[in-house]
C-alpha cells in the first residue's frame, strides 16, 4: 500500500516539516511506503485551462509543460492514499498546494454526473486515492476551520477517496500531540483494511 | 473620481468568461464617468517586477473588482498566489472596495457560495478590503465556449446571456452610484432548464458532447491512461 504526501508550505516556511515527518512515520508503522514532496522546492505549474486532459488526451496534461507534474499524478492514482498538508490559507490550500491540486483535473472526466441535485465530475478511475486533509494556522479562527473542512468535504465529491479525513492543529502544537492526532486519524480511517 | 481596477484572475487569461464579464462591467462603469483600468493576473505573476506593478495599481484603485473561475472549489493557483502575496508585502487595502465575481462550469451557483465566497471574504476581512457584493454565475463557462465557436460579444449573444447582462448591468449602476450591490447567485437560465427532467437531458447532452469531441480527435474521453495492469 502506497501513499503520497504533499507538503504545501510556503518557500522559506518550515512550519510542516514536523507533520509531514510524523505522518511518514505512523504510515510506515501501519506498514505503507511513503512518497513525499515538499512542493515549494520543485517545479511544479498550476492548471492553464486548456482542458487537454478532457478532450485532446484524456487523463493526460499535455497543455502544460516543462515540469514533472504528469508523473506525480500517475503515482497520486496509483497509491491508496494522499496526504495534504497545507497552511490555512483564509480557510482554504496554500499557493503551493493548490498548484498540484489543479493538475489532478484529468483524474476524472469531463461532462457531469448529478447527485442530489448537484453537478460533479465523472469518475476516469474505477478506484481513488483516500485523503488525509492537515492544515495548520496560528489564527484561533472557527469560520477558517470550519471552511477548510466544507473546502475537503466538497473537494471530496468530485475526486472520489473512499475514504477522508479533515484535521486542523495550531501551528504550535507539540510533537507529541500532533503524533497522537495523527495516529487517531490513521485508526479512524481504518487504512489497513 | 473613483479608480477602478479590473483584476482577471482566469488562467486562460483574456479568452476567458472571466475577462469578457469583467470587461463588459468595466466599459459600463467607464462610460458612467469612472476611471477604469484592468490587469491580467496571470501575466502579471511572470516577474518580480510585473507582480510591483500589480500592487501598485491595487494600492491607488479605490474599487477592485476580481473576476476569476472555480476551480476545485476554491480560487484558482494565480489568485491564492495574488493574495498570499497581498500579505506577505502588507499592503494598505483599508476601506478600498472589493468585489469577487466567479463563474462556474457547474450550474449551480451555490457551489460557488458555499466554500469559494466566504474564502474571498475572509481575505476581505483580513486586509481590509471593504465587500461591496459578490456575483457567482452557474454554468458560466457556457458563455465561453458559446462566445469562441460564434465569435460574438456577451451582447451579441441574445437571448441566452439576458439573466448574465441584467445582473451585470444592475451590478454597473450600483457601483457607478457608489452603493453596495448585494451577494447574488445567478442561474442563468430560465427556471424550467433547472427541474429534474431537463437537468437529465442537459447532463446526457453534455456527456455526449465531450464524448463526440474527443471521438473527433480520434480519443476516448474515458480513456485510463494510467491505469495499473
Amino acid at each position: 500500500m502506497k501513499a503520497i504526501i504533499f507538503n504545501g508550505a510556503l518557500a522559506g516556511k518550515n512550519q510542516l516539516m514536523t507533520f509531514q515527518n510524523i505522518i511518514e512515520e505512523e504510515l510506515v508503522n501501519i506498514g505503507m511506503e511513503t512518497e513525499s514532496y515538499v512542493l515549494n522546492q520543485i517545479e511544479i505549474k498550476s492548471c492553464i485551462g486548456c482542458f487537454r486532459c478532457w478532450d485532446t488526451t484524456p487523463g493526460i496534461c499535455t497543455g502544460v509543460k516543462g515540469d514533472n507534474a504528469n508523473e506525480i499524478v500517475e503515482k497520486v492514482i496509483q497509491s491508496e492514499l494522499i496526504v495534504i498538508l497545507t497552511p490555512l490559507t483564509f480557510g482554504g490550500y496554500s499557493s503551493e498546494l493548490k498548484k498540484i491540486m489543479e493538475r489532478f483535473l484529468g483524474l476524472v472526466q469531463p461532462g457531469v454526473n448529478q447527485d442530489k441535485g448537484e453537478s460533479h465530475h465523472r469518475k476516469r478511475y474505477e478506484r481513488y486515492p483516500s485523503l488525509i486533509a492537515i492544515a495548520t494556522t496560528e489564527k484561533d479562527d472557527k469560520e477558517e476551520e470550519e471552511l477548510f473542512r466544507l473546502l475537503i468535504n466538497r473537494h471530496s465529491k468530485n475526486f472520489y477517496p473512499p475514504k477522508y479525513s479533515t484535521e486542523i492543529f495550531k501551528e504550535d502544537t507539540d510533537s507529541d500531540s500532533i503524533r497522537a492526532g495523527l495516529k487517531q486519524i490513521i485508526e479512524e480511517m481504518e487504512l489497513r483494511k | 473620481m473613483t479608480k477602478v481596477l479590473l483584476l482577471i484572475g482566469s488562467p486562460r487569461g483574456k479568452k476567458s468568461t472571466s475577462a469578457n464579464v469583467g470587461n463588459y462591467i468595466l466599459d459600463k462603469l467607464n462610460k458612467n464617468g469612472l476611471e477604469t483600468s484592468s490587469l491580467i493576473i496571470r501575466n502579471q505573476l511572470s516577474s518580480e517586477e510585473k507582480i510591483n506593478q500589480m500592487l501598485d495599481a491595487i494600492s491607488l484603485a479605490d474599487l477592485i473588482i476580481l473576476t476569476a473561475p472555480l476551480y476545485d472549489d476554491c480560487q484558482p493557483y494565480i489568485v491564492i498566489k495574488t493574495m498570499e502575496i497581498i500579505i506577505e508585502k502588507k499592503l494598505k487595502l483599508d476601506n478600498k472596495k472589493f468585489m469577487p465575481i466567479i463563474p462556474c462550469g457547474f450550474p449551480e451557483p451555490h457551489q460557488i457560495t458555499e466554500v469559494a465566497i466566504p474564502l474571498y471574504r475572509k481575505f476581505a476581512k483580513t486586509v481590509g478590503l471593504n465587500w461591496v457584493g459578490s456575483l457567482a454565475i452557474g454554468g458560466g463557462e457556457m458563455f465561453n465556449v458559446l462566445q469562441k465557436d460564434s465569435g460574438k460579444s456577451l451582447e451579441e449573444l441574445g437571448k441566452v446571456a439576458e439573466r448574465l447582462l441584467e445582473a451585470l448591468d444592475q451590478i454597473s449602476e450600483t457601483l457607478s452610484s457608489d452603493k453596495n450591490y448585494q451577494d447574488v447567485e445567478l442561474f442563468i437560465l430560465p427556471d424550467f432548464w433547472y427541474t429534474k427532467v431537463m437537468s437529465k437531458i442537459v447532463t446526457w447532452m453534455n456527456n455526449r458532447g465531450w464524448k463526440k469531441m474527443a471521438k473527433k480527435k480520434g480519443v476516448k474521453v474515458d480513456a485510463k491512461p494510467y491505469l495499473q495492469e
